[in-house]
């Protein structure tokens, strides 16, 4: 059995719920709570995370996908970039083909929620826009992800950083990661 | 004592008037040229140092001769076949400088070259190259890659360059600086465009951009990824991998403007990853695809016809495959224990074999304009190898933080 390694990266959550006022109403807009690791995670965020080597989008981003799709099939002139992202080993443009299947994956996925392909591009940075520094497995398992980033029409407290990424994802990542490189 | 001190200062500024002139920014690291031909270069009457340590170096890099330096003809080694002999003359009101140089077969005592070249000192590193590819192509039959060109990306900071350089990393010259990636490079066949992709809009695109100009235009921005450009043999078109109908594949367009009318033909529809896309002179084109599982490299015609799996029995990750210019070899990255390594593939024996024996992170090779050596980097340090990866040379001049990619020209 190969190391794994859990992981309960919850500590943006408790800043989003202030800061971050979501792609739609959000359930958890007020009280700061503590996320237990086990905490669904909530719609009111951007991001999406993908085990070690795997390119569908699991249960528990539902949430996400439903609150963006939502905003999306209610705001017909409101549009996003889906950009898919790899952990940092391999080939340059491997890499990107491997992101471009995470975010067509939450692109599809957009759609089968309601919202049109219209409104959404999937694009990839591959390993060439790493969000975090590549150094541990955490790191790397946060780097496998996709973000939705609103282009025209942002929700109402959207706003994004220096690089262009959702200023705060806030996301719970409490899956399991496989030590290895994409 | 004031007499002894005086000698030791003379003795110190002879030894640094010496190093001064050693090229320490080109390094063998590894391999040996034993049993190659022995190249004697004995010093040029009237040189500081500076004309034949370039000399020295560009032969060595070849890994095709035995190289070395003796002060006068009277130390010729009996068995060596080949002399570079020669004189400089300096003039230094004008700048102007004259070498004068013999190519000897030293055992049939045949003079194969006597020349004389002239020029400014400040031209003088592509002057003595000139003289090396002249001395290159009468003992080898060969063209020499002494004057030849290499584009770099890099990210230094928060900053993405894109550097033209020669082929040893000197002469850099910045040709774009922003904020978003750039990467995937590739050279027409004149040497006078290259093609690539930045984040510049916020998503991959292709441009075209003139070396001759500097002007550039997309080629490429369709709908979702745009990326991993390669030009047609005529330079009239380029394969693209382009994302438009989900997954990644690859597409022919026009090398021209894009714009919202322009078409993409599909070439490559094989696996859900189908990109890293080359195209030889004798109409095949290899590409990278997941077709059966992990990435490995494949060969078709340029229609994207028959494709053939190349990278057989050697692992689960192989990447990166580029053409040698004449078609009959690849150098590609394979993956194996997560050592990412440098290997040539000879497409007509079949036989793969690695040009790195150092390999921890290897990426982006590329074959010399005359396919004697492969150029890649490997944990950010940019390397030569010859094609049999048994000589191999650091280039140090090559100093650019986190190096992305790089192409060696196609043309000298």
């Amino acid at each position: 059995m190969k190391k794994l390694i859990a992981l309960a990266i919850a500590g943006g959550a408790l800043v989003a719920c202030s800061s971050n006022k979501a792609p739609v109403e959000a359930p958890v807009a007020s009280a700061p709570v503590v996320a237990p690791a086990s905490a669904p995670v909530v719609s009111n965020h951007n991001a999406v995370y993908f085990a070690f080597n795997k390119y569908d989008v699991q249960d528990q981003y539902a949430g996400v996908v439903k609150a963006n799709a939502d905003y999306l099939a209610a705001n017909a002139q409101a549009k996003v970039q889906v950009q898919g992202n790899t952990d940092d080993i391999g080939s340059v443009e491997y890499n990107l083909s491997l992101g471009q299947k995470r975010a067509d994956a939450v692109k599809k996925a957009l759609i089968a929620s309601g919202a049109s392909k219209a409104q959404i591009e999937a694009t990839s940075n591959g390993k060439l826009h790493p969000k975090y520094d590549n150094n541990t497995s955490e790191a790397r398992a946060m780097n496998r992800r996709a973000d939705v980033i609103y282009t025209t029409d942002q929700p109402k407290g959207y706003s994004t950083d220096a690089n262009g990424l959702p200023m705060v994802d806030g996301s719970v990542y409490n899956g399991t990661v496989t030590e290895g490189v994409e | 004592m004031k007499h002894t001190n005086k000698l030791k200062l003379i003795a110190l500024l002879t030894c640094c008037a010496g190093l001064a002139f050693a090229d320490q920014n080109i390094e063998i690291v590894g391999g040996s040229s034993a049993g190659a031909p022995k190249l004697t270069i004995v010093n040029f009457t009237g040189d500081n140092g500076s004309v034949i340590d370039e000399i020295t170096s560009d032969f060595k890099i070849t890994g095709e001769f035995s190289v070395n330096n003796v002060v006068s003809s009277d130390a010729i080694d009996p068995t060596t076949q080949y002399v570079v002999s020669g004189s400089v003359n300096n003039d230094p009101t004008t700048g102007q400088v004259q070498v004068t140089y013999q190519l000897t077969n030293n055992t049939t005592k045949e003079v194969l070259l006597n020349q004389t070249a002239s020029f400014n000192s400040k031209f003088q590193r592509k002057a003595i190259h000139t003289i090396d590819n002249n001395i290159y192509q009468k003992l080898t039959n060969t063209p020499g890659i002494f004057n030849t060109k290499v584009a770099l990306t890099a990210k230094q900071g928060s900053k993405y360059s894109l550097v033209l350089s020669d082929f040893d990393g000197y002469n850099p010259k910045t040709l774009l600086s922003t904020n978003r990636p750039i990467t995937s490079l590739a050279w027409d066949k004149t040497g006078q465009n290259i093609s690539y992709v930045t984040y510049e809009t916020g998503k991959p695109v292709v441009y075209v951009q003139s070396l001759t100009q500097g002007s550039r235009y997309i080629v490429a921005n369709f709908n979702g990824s745009n990326s991993s450009p390669a030009f047609s043999a005529n330079g009239q078109k380029l394969a693209v991998t382009l994302s438009k109908d989900y997954g990644s594949h690859i597409y022919l367009v026009n090398n021209q403007r894009y714009n919202s009318a322009s078409q993409a033909m599909p070439l490559i529809n094989y696996g859900t990853i189908d990109t890293e896309a080359d195209i030889s002179p004798n109409g095949k084109l290899i590409f990278t695809s997941d077709h059966d599982g992990g990435p490995q490299i494949f060969m078709s015609d340029l229609n994207g016809s028959a494709p053939t799996r190349v990278t057989t029995g050697l692992g689960n990750y192989n990447t990166t495959a580029r053409f040698s210019n004449d078609g009959t070899k690849i150098t590609f990255i394979n993956r194996n224990n997560g050592v990412l390594q440098t290997y040539v593939l000879d497409l007509i024996t079949k036989s793969a074999y690695p040009v790195n024996m150092s390999a921890n992170h290897d990426l982006a090779p590329s074959f010399a304009p005359n396919d004697k050596l492969v150029m890649y980097s490997s944990d950010n340090n940019v390397y030569i190898s010859n094609t049999t990866g048994t000589v191999q040379t650091k280039l140090n001049n090559f100093k650019y933080g986190q190096i992305i990619d790089q192409r060696w020209s196609r043309s000298f």
